[in-house]
C-alpha cells in the first residue's frame, strides 16, 4: 500500500503536521549519535551531551531566524555582522555601566534595526536578498569594528550577573538551551498555526500569487529579515556573556553554518518549504557530527572537508527527492 | 526506493564514514597520558609548526601520551568549544595557544577548576595558569624600536603593521617597541591589526603608500615576517623598497633569505614553542615540578649574522 503523500499544508493540525516531510532526517541524526556514543565513551558523558546541546542552541537561534528568511526565497548573509556589532555594542555598554537590562534591550533593538535595513532594502529597494544582506554584512564589520576601535572589548569583572546569559544553568541544563527551546517552540507556533506563518510560506511558494490574493507581500518579507536580526542579535548577547568579551569579529561564519544548518534540515533554497523541527534536527546534526570529530581527535583539515561533503551530500539528497515528487 | 530507507542508506553510510576516520584513534590504552592541543588557529606557518613540532616529538618520543589536537579556525567562540569538548572527553593537561586572552579566561578556569592541569603556549590568559612557555614580546618589541632608532638615526616616520588585535603578543610587541622608540624622533605615523597575514599586510602597505608618497615613509615594523614580506611586496611593486627598512619578527627561513636578499633589514627569532610545548606538559601531566613561567630565548637576526643562520629559519 503506497503511503498517503506527506505533503502536509499549513493546514494540518496534529503532531505529525510537526515532523518535516523528509521524517527520515531524524533518523540520521539517532544513527550519528549511535555511532558516536559506540567510538567514545565520552559522547554520552552528561557533560558532553550538554556541551553539544549548547552547541545546537548557540548555532540554531540564529539558524531559526536564517529559516524564517529563506522561507521566503531570502537569504541573510549578514547575520554574523550584526551578531558582531551587537556583541561590541552589548559589551561597550556594560564596560560604561548601564544596566543589564536596559543593555538586554538596546542591543536586541540593534539587531533588529539592522535586520530593518535589510528588509528595506529588499522590500522597498527591490535589492535582491543576497546583494543587500551581503552590503550590511560588510558595513556591519566595519562598524563592529568602529564600535570597538578594532579590539576586542572585555567584560570581565564588570557586571557579573550578566554572566548568567551564556554561562548560568536552570534545571540542569545551560541557559541558552533554555532560550533556544523557548525561540524554537514559538517559531513552531508561529508558522504552523498563524495565518501570518502561512503567508511565510505562501510568499516563498509562489510571491505573485500571493500577491494577487491579498496577502502583504512586503510586510511579510520585511518581517522575516527584522526577525533575523532580533536572533542574531540574541545570539550577540549570549555570545558576549560566555566569552566575557565582545570581540568585533564575533560571529564571523556562522551565516555559511546557519544555511547549511537550514538547508541540511530540508528547507528549500527556492523558497516555500521548510520546518523548524528541520532546522533543529539539522542543527543537532551538524553538532553531532563536529564533537565526535573532536572527541575522537579526526584532524581539524579532515574535520572540515567531511563537514563540507555533508552539506553538499544533503542538498544533493534534497534534490532527489525533489525529482522524485511531483510537484503540487 | 522508499524515502526512509534511502536515508536509513544515508545515515548508514555517514556513520561508516565517520567510523572509518575514527578507526586509528579508537583502539587506545586506558593507562595512556592524555594531553588535549587546542591551538587558536592554523592559518599560519608559525603555528603549524608549532603542532607539528610538538605532535612529532609525542610521535617518536612519548610512547604514553595520546596526544588530541583541535584547530579553533582562528574563532575564539570555536576555541572555547573545542576546549569544551576536550574536557568532556576527559583529558589531564590542557596545552592551548588562545587566540585571544579574554574570551579564552572563563574556560581555562573551567579546566583548572576541574583539577586539570594547563600549559599556555606563546600567548597568555588573564588568570595565572600551571605552566607558561613562550618567549617574551616585550623585549622583542624593544630591540626592534631600538634597532629602527638605530637604522634611522633617531629620526623618522614608522608604519607599524601589528597582529592580531587582542592577543597577548600583539600587546606585548606594541607596548615594547612603543618602550624602544621613546626619547627618540621616530614617530608611528600608521597602524593597523593585520592579523598576522601577509594578504592583509599587503593591502594595508599598498594603501599607506598612496597615502605617503616617496620619501615619506622611513621604516616598517610588522609584529611577524609574514606581514614584514607582504610589506616588502608592496614596496617592490611601487619601487620604494630601498627608502624604507623593513623589520619582522618570527624567525621564518624566507624572512632570513629576504635578509641575504637585502630586502629585509632584520627579525627577532621567536621560537614556536615546539617541542618545548609537548616536554612541559609532559612533565607537569607526570607530576614533576615545574617552573610556573618558562621563558623561550629569542635572538635578533640582521646583516650581521645571516650567513650562520641561513638554512635554520622556520
Amino acid at each position: 500500500m503506497s503511503q498517503t503523500s506527506t505533503m502536509t499544508t499549513a493546514r494540518t493540525r496534529g503532531l505529525r503536521a510537526l515532523l518535516p516531510k523528509k521524517s527520515g532526517l531524524i533518523w540520521v541524526l539517532i544513527g550519528l549519535s549511535a555511532v558516536a556514543a559506540l567510538i567514545s565513551p565520552a559522547f554520552l558523558n552528561p557533560v558532553n551531551l550538554t556541551n553539544v546541546l549548547r552547541q545546537v542552541s548557540l548555532f540554531g537561534i540564529v539558524s531559526v531566524g536564517m529559516t524564517f528568511v529563506i522561507l521566503t526565497k531570502g537569504i541573510d548573509l549578514s547575520v554574523g555582522s550584526i551578531l558582531g556589532v551587537c556583541a561590541v555594542t552589548a559589551a561597550t555598554l556594560l564596560t560604561m555601566g548601564w544596566p543589564v537590562a536596559v543593555v538586554v534591550v538596546v542591543v536586541l533593538l540593534v539587531g533588529v534595526l539592522q535586520g530593518a535595513v535589510n528588509g528595506l532594502g529588499v522590500t522597498w529597494g527591490g535589492v535582491p536578498p543576497f546583494i543587500m544582506t551581503l552590503g550590511v554584512m560588510v558595513m556591519g564589520r566595519g562598524l563592529a569594528m568602529m564600535i570597538a576601535n578594532g579590539q576586542p572589548v572585555s567584560i570581565r569583572g564588570v557586571a557579573e550577573e550578566f554572566s548568567w546569559l551564556g554561562r548560568g544553568d536552570m534545571l540542569g541544563l545551560p541557559v541558552p538551551v533554555w532560550i533556544f527551546l523557548l525561540v524554537a517552540a514559538v517559531s513552531i507556533f508561529v508558522l504552523r498555526f498563524t495565518a501570518y506563518g502561512r503567508q511565510v510560506y505562501a510568499i516563498g511558494s509562489n510571491a505573485e500569487a500571493a500577491r494577487l490574493s491579498g496577502i502583504n507581500v512586503k510586510a511579510v518579507e520585511f518581517s522575516v529579515y527584522v526577525i533575523s536580526g532580533f536572533l542574531a542579535g540574541l545570539t550577540g548577547l549570549i555570545f558576549v556573556s560566555r566569552l566575557t568579551v565582545g570581540e568585533p569579529t564575533a560571529g564571523t561564519g556562522i551565516e555559511l553554518e546557519a544555511i547549511a544548518i537550514t538547508v541540511i534540515g530540508g528547507t528549500s533554497l527556492f523558497g516555500g518549504e521548510g520546518t523548524i523541527v528541520g532546522t533543529i534536527i539539522g542543527a543537532g546534526i551538524l553538532a553531532v557530527l563536529a564533537n565526535i570529530m573532536n572527541l575522537v581527535g579526526v584532524s581539524p583539515f579532515t574535520q572540515q572537508i567531511v563537514k563540507g561533503a555533508i552539506i553538499v551530500g544533503a542538498v544533493l539528497y534534497e534534490m532527489q527527492q525533489r525529482k522524485r515528487r511531483p510537484k503540487a | 526506493m522508499s524515502k526512509k530507507s534511502t536515508l536509513m542508506r544515508a545515515a548508514l553510510g555517514v556513520a561508516g564514514a565517520v567510523t572509518l576516520l575514527a578507526l586509528p584513534n579508537i583502539a587506545v590504552a586506558k593507562d595512556k597520558y592524555v594531553i588535549g592541543f587546542s591551538q587558536g588557529t592554523m592559518n599560519h606557518p608559525w603555528r603549524v609548526a608549532m603542532v607539528e613540532g610538538n605532535k612529532k616529538y609525542a610521535e617518536e618520543n612519548l610512547k604514553d601520551v595520546e596526544l588530541i589536537i583541535t584547530d579553533g579556525q582562528n574563532s575564539s567562540a570555536k576555541q572555547v568549544t573545542d576546549v569544551e569538548s576536550l574536557l568532556a572527553r576527559g583529558i589531564d593537561v590542557l596545552m592551548i595557544s588562545p587566540l585571544t586572552s579574554d574570551a579564552l579566561t572563563p574556560v581555562v578556569q573551567q579546566a583548572l577548576d576541574a583539577g586539570v592541569k594547563v600549559v599556555t603556549l606563546d600567548r597568555k590568559v588573564e588568570v595565572p595558569v600551571t605552566v607558561h612557555v613562550g618567549a617574551l614580546n616585550l623585549p622583542i618589541g624593544e630591540d626592534a624600536g631600538k634597532y629602527l632608532v638605530e637604522a634611522l638615526k633617531g629620526e623618522g616616520k614608522v608604519i607599524e603593521i601589528q597582529g592580531t588585535a587582542g592577543a597577548s603578543a600583539t600587546n606585548d610587541r606594541h607596548d615594547g617597541f612603543v618602550t624602544g622608540i621613546e626619547g627618540s624622533k621616530l614617530e608611528v605615523v600608521a597602524s593597523q591589526y593585520a592579523d598576522y597575514l601577509r594578504e592583509n599586510a599587503l593591502k594595508f602597505m599598498e594603501d599607506q603608500l598612496q597615502r605617503f608618497g616617496p620619501g615619506e615613509i622611513q621604516a616598517v615594523y610588522a609584529h611577524n615576517d609574514e606581514m614584514a614580506l607582504g610589506a616588502i611586496q608592496a614596496l617592490e611593486a611601487a619601487g620604494r623598497l630601498d627608502e624604507v627598512v623593513v623589520v619582522g619578527v618570527d624567525g621564518e627561513e624566507v624572512a632570513f633569505e629576504a635578509i641575504k636578499a637585502g630586502k629585509l633589514a632584520a627579525t627577532f627569532v621567536y621560537p614556536f614553542v615546539a617541542p618545548e610545548g609537548i616536554q612541559i606538559a609532559y612533565k607537569v601531566a607526570k607530576g614533576e615540578p615545574v617552573e610556573p613561567e618558562v621563558i623561550l630565548p629569542g635572538k635578533q637576526v640582521d646583516a650581521s649574522n645571516i650567513d650562520e643562520m641561513l638554512g635554520t629559519g622556520l
